[in-house]
């Protein structure tokens, strides 16, 4: 056995403000059955005006915390690093986490911000978890949120009926790698070559150096639907291929894939190139949407509270997102209660 | 096999995949008729490449099959990919 980081509590939040498929199509040239088919969604959540990511982030931090102490006593909540995973943070600058870890009481701790879209949760996961095995860190925080309403064209249809807010958390520790809950590996990777695909393209050094303002429609969020797609299926397909040959593990023994929850059609098309069952894919985007860097924690959340992901249980999370990015990580489900309110 | 016999299994090997992974019926998609008039929304498409790629070793770049396409033509645009593969 060796020093590993493991998963040791989960909570989730959203936004009180829930959007219905019906509410989209009395503003939007879009229906509830067009929305269905294409997406799965058929509820998203978003802020309230005046409202932003840190706000979301703190209310899931507090709830991983607590789902810690609940197995583990005060001293399980007592973390020393806090990542958050966002690509639409409160501000340009300064990063979004050392606010959150302010607002929890975690004092002086280190606090920053990861940006890797809608992989953003798997790669501070990464990164957190390498700074607990080398000794760095002894208890970490790691959050996923994003409030994508803020960045969303209020004309695009497609976006709009994509796309939620909402934050999840996990809580790690430093243990062993046999213990149920250790984090056993990683895959990530990137291709800079797809950066147009998923992107917003001003707001950043390239249209502020000009002085001039951005051309009209590029200060919002642009996806290309379709090679998205397919780049998705790919990647987290290959992805969590690579790591299930690294840790020994065959799909069929997996009992849950929880990918990132980007289309209720790329799951299943994932599931169709792996070879799994659906009975093995975590879906909760029905209720939620797609919420960027929030969207495995909360599917986990989701799926621990309700009973569909035990202890014992082989789980790949895996994610894919603007960069393009993605990565996978592998666990044994640890027997831990989730808080989501 | 010719050239006419191997088109003739691609066919129905391709109609035959889209029925039986998007619940199609296999007649319509023999009948002549565009993927836009079978009402077959764009992302079946993509999904289909994926599917080709997987089983067939087959890769369509995004919007090598269009859904102005029959059956045929799809066929004929797998076909000569498959050649190159």
């Amino acid at each position: 056995m060796s020093r590993a980081a493991v998963l040791c509590g989960l909570g989730g939040a959203l936004p009180a403000t829930a959007v219905t498929n019906e509410e989209l199509a009395a503003q939007l040239d879009t229906s509830d059955q067009w929305i269905r088919t294409r997406t799965g969604i058929g509820l998203r959540y978003v802020v309230a005006p005046g409202e932003a990511t840190s706000d979301l982030a703190v209310a899931a931090g507090e709830r991983a915390l607590e789902s810690a102490r609940r197995t583990g006593g005060d001293k399980a909540a007592d973390v020393d690093l806090v990542v958050l995973a966002t690509s639409t943070p409160d501000r340009p600058c300064p990063g979004t986490a050392p606010g959150v870890a302010h607002r929890l009481g975690l004092g002086t701790v280190p606090a920053f911000d990861v940006a890797a879209v809608c992989t953003g949760f798997v790669y501070a996961l990464a990164t957190a978890a390498s700074m607990i095995t080398a000794g760095v860190a002894q208890r970490a925080l790691v959050i996923g949120a994003d409030t994508f309403s803020t960045i969303l064209d209020p004309t695009d249809r497609t976006t709009r009926a994509i796309f939620g807010d909402g934050a999840g958390a996990v809580v790690l520790r430093a243990g062993e790698s046999g213990e149920p809950g250790a984090l056993l590996g990683f895959d990530l990777g990137s291709d800079g070559g797809g950066a147009d695909l998923i992107t917003v393209r001003a707001g950043g050094s390239r249209q502020r150096s000009t002085g001039e303002p951005p051309v009209e429609g590029d200060q919002f969020f642009a996806m290309e639907g379709r090679p998205v797609f397919t780049e998705a299926v790919i990647n987290m397909s290959e992805s969590s291929q690579r790591l299930l040959d690294r840790v020994g593990w065959t799909p069929a023994a997996l009992d849950k894939v929880v990918a990132h929850q980007a289309n209720v059609r790329i799951l299943h098309a994932v599931g169709e190139q792996l070879g799994l069952e659906e009975k093995q894919i975590v879906v909760n985007l029905d209720r939620v949407g797609n919420t960027v860097a929030a969207s495995i924690p909360l599917a986990l959340t989701d799926a621990a509270a309700e009973g569909d992901l035990l202890p014992g249980h082989r789980v790949v999370l895996t994610g894919f997102g603007g960069g393009l990015t993605w990565g996978s990580a592998a666990l044994v489900w640890p027997d831990i209660a989730p808080v989501t309110a | 096999m010719t050239t006419l016999s191997v088109e003739f299994s691609l066919k129905h090997q391709v109609s035959g995949l889209i029925s039986e992974k998007f619940g199609l019926d296999e007649s319509e998609l023999l009948s002549g008729a565009t993927f836009d008039e079978l009402d077959i929304d764009s992302l079946i498409l993509v999904e289909l490449s994926l599917i080709l790629r997987k089983e067939m070793g087959i890769v369509l770049k995004e919007g090598e099959l269009k859904s102005s396409f029959t059956l045929d033509e799809a066929v004929a645009v797998i076909g000569a990919k498959a050649a190159q593969a």
